[in-house]
């Protein structure tokens, strides 16, 4: 708890420093704007927008993404409540009752309201995250495919159970929308699903896949680069975070020099030959 | 007779159907790794055991024809402009897009004067594209035109 205590006013002394402020206030706006563009959500806009914090230090950076995805959060609901087209997913809800106002003439109340309830939310939220992040980080570890999938269920029987009226449907929908889902590619594989060909829908000879890698900055002196290569194969040959990511069927692997090279260029080469295959139909 | 609960499990139940037939063309995998058809084929088998469910047990629900159809007209022009934006994005163009979809949402469903309504969809079709590609420097669409 001190420590948490600890962190959060070393994490309010670096977001209060000077000019660090503003930033947050510019990516609250930018997010407010990319929120009220239907169809583009919190993830979207962060992603369109991470060129623009290119040119910022760490910190800045960091503060203005946060300000954008909250931003986005609330702006969606604008549309919801003056047009009845909600911004992003989260604000659906929000055509129901903001609307309404709207048509009454109380927009500017329902407006009010969105915001407040979205800071509110977002704050306690915050909090929340704060307190039971670190427990939870530790208990996730121990998480694997059964675990997932009791946790799916137990959320579609929540959903369902508290969405009252008939279960059946509330399931129905349920499984409507997770069939939904199902279209573009499935992230344990890399097969792409009920596709067709649409190219928005992503195309079997473009797919990427995740991998993760810790570069050093060109001049790093070598006692440094080798202090991090022996503490990076120790973490990835450590056997409890190897059992953890076994479960979730994910292959670790420690690469480095000409060796890692070696599969970057050929992941590269694999990659741009799909693209040009995009391109190709593309252009047809 | 045909009612709503009747309806909509039956198109749940097609639904399943369908994409049951289609998953045929996808590796289903074994019990222990499970492959891209796992998860589609046992959402489509649920959905159908509910959609024959809920459709066995709609008798007594509302009849379809007395359902009054008022927000269908608005659902479908959203899901229309939302799907006109995925395909166009990319093909016509950031500024062209977002000014056709904007103008036609604030002319056909807002029901604006054409002056204001051509108005908002410029300033925010070419402002927006002015902050985020210019100013913010994030690449979008320009499409054959260059817009």
């Amino acid at each position: 708890m001190l420590e948490t205590l600890h962190n959060l006013s070393l994490g309010f002394g670096v977001a209060l420093g000077p000019g660090v402020l503003l930033y947050a206030f510019a990516g609250c706006v930018i997010g407010t704007l990319v929120g009220e563009l239907p169809g583009v959500g919190p993830l979207a806009g962060i992603s369109l927008l991470l060129p623009a914090t290119f040119g910022l230090d760490a910190t800045r950076a960091v503060v203005m993404l946060a300000g954008i995805y909250y931003g986005a959060m609330y702006g969606g609901s604008t549309t919801s409540i003056l047009m009845r087209i909600p911004g992003e997913a989260a604000s659906v809800m929000t055509c129901i009752d903001g609307y309404a106002m709207a048509r009454k003439g109380r927009a500017g109340a329902a407006l009010a309201i969105a915001a407040t309830g979205s800071f509110v939310a977002g704050t306690a939220s915050v909090v929340a995250l704060m307190l039971l992040a670190p427990p939870l980080a530790d208990f996730a570890l121990r998480f694997g495919p059964p675990e997932y999938t009791a946790l799916l269920l137990l959320g579609l029987l929540v959903l369902a159970y508290m969405s009252g009226g008939s279960m059946l449907k509330s399931l129905g929908m349920a499984a409507l929308g997770l069939l939904l889902g199902m279209v573009g590619i499935d992230q344990m594989s890399g097969y792409f699903r009920f596709a067709y060909g649409v190219v928005e829908l992503g195309y079997p000879d473009a797919e990427s896949y995740i991998w993760a890698g810790l570069f050093a900055p060109r001049g790093t002196p070598e006692p440094v680069l080798a202090r991090l290569r022996d503490t990076l194969r120790l973490a990835v040959e450590d056997a409890e975070f190897k059992q953890a990511m076994g479960k979730l069927e994910t292959p670790v692997a420690f690469k480095q020099g000409e060796e890692f090279q070696r599969f970057f260029d050929a992941d590269a080469k694999r990659l741009a030959a799909g693209v040009r295959k995009v391109g190709k139909i593309e252009q047809k | 007779m045909l009612t709503v609960d009747r309806v909509g499990g039956g198109a749940l139940a097609l639904l399943a159907v369908v994409v049951l037939w289609e998953s045929r063309a996808l590796p289903l995998g074994v019990w222990r790794n499970p492959g891209p058809a796992a998860m589609p084929v046992a959402l489509a088998l649920g959905a159908l055991v509910l959609g024959v469910l809920i459709a066995l047990g709609g008798g007594r629900s509302e009849p379809l024809a007395a359902v009054g159809w008022g927000e269908a007209r608005h659902a479908l022009v959203i899901l229309g402009a939302c799907a006109f934006a995925a395909l166009a994005l990319e093909r016509l163009g950031y500024r062209l897009t977002m000014f056709l979809l904007l103008a036609f949402l604030v002319r056909a469903v807002e029901r604006r004067s054409l002056p204001a309504a051509a108005a908002f969809a410029v300033g925010l079709a070419w402002g927006s594209f002015h902050l985020f590609n210019t100013l913010l420097r994030v690449p979008l669409p320009r499409g054959p035109w260059g817009l």
